[in-house]
């Protein structure tokens, strides 16, 4: 009789390294997204496409969803190659972006016009949900258009290798620069998960752009010009560069990253559980892991140590072939028996991918947990009456591994999170180089955590924790956090989030994972390219087919 | 380059220039102006919610939040809550009380209000600030707060805020004698808007300027060593 396996421990999945080597999953909101644009069958539209042979103009992109419709608003710039820039503090782009909600009147457009290419300069209303903007690949944009323009289409390789058209360096929703908040569109069922504006927004622009890319070939070659073949285009999503701006997002919202995890661990438990697979199971199974395999061909990268991890990804992918080979017919809870022949033999990247990837056969059992994956309540409140000593428990029971640490050690402080005014976004600096001191983000609740137990170790134990604050008003923001995170088993990060060995990257992953991003090609140890929607299914393709496996597809296969 | 220069100019009450944040970013703004007046991080966080709240309400948060923090720049905050809570009068060392450390004292520690007479609060600056406090208050104990000042009697529910008198003196900067206590003083329902509020261009500068405080200059290190 097989017993319901229990979720993994915290202290094994809360560590950064984990969960910097974690992978999409049926949970991503990527795949939430497109799930639901075919369930729900969203028509799609382009009402205005006024753009000229240079690539210069504007375009709306339409969705007509149950509920109501979305429009990307897109411009068009002429952008001179020496100002093109991933960095936040670029002032021009090729291509800016704003999510309309509903269908942009001529004043809307020439509104957006005026301030959404400024981008952070210029503001925006209620009735957008998101701003964002994309720069042309260097490799690829004008070779693609010359070989169009010409007839011929595209060196395959080049575009497998590059894998977009364009990168978005930013997508801004949540009320940013006046943008619509989350609270005006949280109970829109089509919004409910989380992100869903933004990768929508993302999805459109992947859309727009091979139509821009389209009608520059079409323009130039004439008559002679061709439509880039549908499998390559497919292949292409829309890059990404991500760096320190979306680092301290894990640590900032804490009771959100949880039920992301815990969604992603329920799932595993619930596919550990089973008490065997089936046929046709195993079949989808092996079928995507084949296909995965020889993915990670194309997962190109120049660092270093991730080359080293892809490779040895590959080993373990290897493994886990002639390992589901070899697991006898009767074996009870099979799933949990590869995941435990995982834990003792891959890597972390290896676990991580074999965990996401137990998922794929059974949307049945897991898709439903998309429903838990938001958190859109009330920020928590602080409990005054709790005592010094209820409070020290809850310390000892939930980060003790903070407290073990040694916090006198130069290297357990070596970094310090800071915003810059230069851009108004976080970075990273060394305490000891630069005097950042009063400048420093409160990134670090493991520190805080150990501090707060110092503190509170000469109060009686039977003092309220209102009093403490009251004469210790420095340590009202962790107290909040650990009363309010007590009971939620994934909200904390067990690591040193400012020690020496931090690499921001793993918090850049983790969450870019959640998003359904792959091809993880970090850069530094705090910025990284990534891809998003490769191989999704473009508009007008969703329900040509059975996409719902569409991150395995590749060039030359579907997953019908 | 300037950042946020694309204000949209509409001639309101408030003179040439206004706008319409979003709660998220007159949040973000208050919490890191907030901090740099000199409240702690996590109080910061609380003025950051106040102000949203107050924002949502068509209340004057982000504008007394200003006065709040220029008026109190830089002092210590444990003079500006009260030194002892064990009575019904609670006055601070420096004769002013913060509203947002009262409040978060209060939203805390709810059953303080449970006093006959309620509880007096001496020297509370900018006022309007501890609403959403005693709306937090009255939720947990589930009981009507009320809380007067000046000609103005307020009470809330877990929906509603009712009020009674004089609706300027919301806008009151200097300090006040507050009475919190568990009762419904009555009046009529405070209407939610149904449009953002406006914020002057003024008040959004200078909750700016505070908040700049909090940004480290860049340096040429910063800048070589990848900074995004």
């Amino acid at each position: 009789m097989s017993k319901p396996i229990p979720l993994r421990e915290p202290s094994r999945v809360m560590r950064l390294e984990r969960l910097g080597a974690m992978h999409q999953s049926r949970l991503s909101f990527m795949r939430i997204l497109v799930r639901r644009m075919r369930r729900e069958r969203w028509q799609f539209s382009r009402p205005v496409f006024e753009v000229d042979a240079r690539g210069v103009g504007h375009a709306v992109m339409s969705t007509q969803t149950p509920r109501g419709r979305y429009s990307l608003v897109a411009f068009f710039h002429e952008l001179d190659d020496e100002l093109r820039s991933d960095r936040v503090i670029a002032e021009a782009w090729d291509a800016t972006f704003a999510l309309f909600d509903g269908v942009p009147e001529d004043e809307d457009i020439q509104r957006l016009s005026r301030n959404v290419p400024l981008q952070e300069a210029g503001r925006l209303s209620c009735k957008e949900l998101t701003l964002s903007r994309a720069n042309r690949s260097d490799r690829l944009w004008w070779p693609v258009i010359e070989s169009l323009a010409s007839g011929v289409q595209p060196e395959a390789e080049l575009l497998r290798s590059v894998g977009y058209l364009m990168r978005t360096t930013a997508v801004y929703g949540s009320g940013k620069f006046g943008a619509a908040d989350r609270e005006d569109i949280a109970d829109r069922p089509e919004f409910s998960a989380p992100f869903q504006v933004e990768m929508l927004t993302v999805y459109l622009i992947r859309a727009v752009v091979r139509d821009l890319l389209q009608h520059m070939a079409n323009s130039w070659g004439g008559e002679r010009s061709v439509t880039l073949d549908t499998d390559m285009a497919r292949n292409l999503g829309i890059g990404n560069s991500t760096g320190l701006g979306m680092a301290p997002f894990l640590l900032n919202h804490p009771m959100l990253f949880n039920n992301w995890v815990l969604a992603r661990e329920k799932a595993i438990a619930r596919v550990r559980s089973l008490p065997e697979a089936s046929a046709e199971q195993w079949n989808l199974f092996r079928s995507l892991l084949a296909s995965g395999r020889r993915s990670l061909d194309h997962w190109a990268t120049t660092d270093p140590e991730q080359a080293g991890k892809i490779a040895r990804l590959r080993l373990d992918l290897l493994a886990v072939q002639s390992q589901i080979d070899a697991i006898p017919e009767s074996t009870s809870q099979p799933w949990n028996h590869l995941h435990e022949w995982a834990d003792q033999m891959l890597s972390l990247e290896g676990q991580e991918y074999l965990a996401s990837l137990m998922l794929e056969p059974y949307g049945d059992l897991v898709d439903s947990l998309a429903e838990s994956l938001s958190h859109d309540r009330a920020p928590p409140t602080v409990d005054g009456n709790m005592s010094v000593a209820e409070l020290k428990a809850l310390l000892e029971r939930n980060y003790e591994w903070a407290l073990d640490m040694d916090w006198q050690t130069p290297g357990s402080q070596a970094h310090v999170w800071y915003i810059s005014e230069e851009k108004q976004e976080p970075r990273l600096g060394l305490r000891d180089l630069e005097d950042l001191d009063d400048y420093e983000q409160p990134l670090a609740p493991a520190r805080d955590a150990a501090a707060v137990y110092s503190a509170i170790g000469g109060w009686s134990d039977t003092e309220d924790i209102g009093d403490f604050l009251l004469q210790h008003p420095e340590f009202r923001q962790i107290v909040r956090r650990v009363q309010s995170l007590s009971a939620l088993p994934y909200a904390e990060i067990r690591d040193n989030t400012i020690g020496e060995s931090l690499l921001p990257i793993d918090l850049l992953r983790c969450k870019l994972a959640f998003f359904g991003a792959t091809r993880f090609d970090p850069r530094s140890d705090r910025w990284v390219r990534i891809r998003l929607f490769a191989n999704a299914p473009y508009p007008e393709e969703l329900n040509q087919y059975d996409s719902q496996y569409w991150p395995f597809s590749s060039a030359n296969t579907l997953w019908y | 380059m300037t950042r946020n220069t694309g204000l949209f100019p509409v001639p309101t009450r408030f003179g040439i220039d206004a706008m319409r944040p979003s709660r998220n970013e007159m949040e973000t703004l208050a919490r890191r102006a907030s901090r740099g007046a000199g409240l702690s991080w996590g109080l910061a966080e609380d003025a950051g919610h106040v102000t949203r709240w107050l924002l949502e309400a068509g209340l004057p948060g982000p504008q007394m939040l200003i006065e709040r923090l220029e008026r109190l720049d830089g002092l210590a905050l444990t003079e500006l809550g009260p030194s002892s809570v064990a009575g019904a009068s609670w006055i601070s060392s420096s004769g002013l009380l913060c509203p947002i450390i009262v409040g978060a004292l209060i939203a805390d520690r709810p059953d303080l209000l449970r006093r006959a007479g309620g509880v007096s609060l001496q020297g509370v600056v900018c006022p309007v600030l501890i609403i959403p406090a005693l709306v937090r208050a009255a939720c947990h104990l589930n009981e009507w707060v009320s809380v007067q000042w000046q000609e103005l009697q307020l009470s809330f529910d877990s929906n509603s805020v009712q009020s009674r008198g004089n609706l300027s003196a919301f806008h009151d900067k200097e300090s006040s004698h507050l009475t919190c206590r568990i009762a419904q003083s009555g009046g009529s329902e405070l209407p939610m808007p149904s449009e953002r509020s406006w914020v002057s261009r003024d008040c959004h500068q200078r909750l700016q300027v505070m908040a700049r405080r909090t940004l480290a200059p860049a340096t040429d290190l910063s800048r070589q060593r990848g900074a995004g």
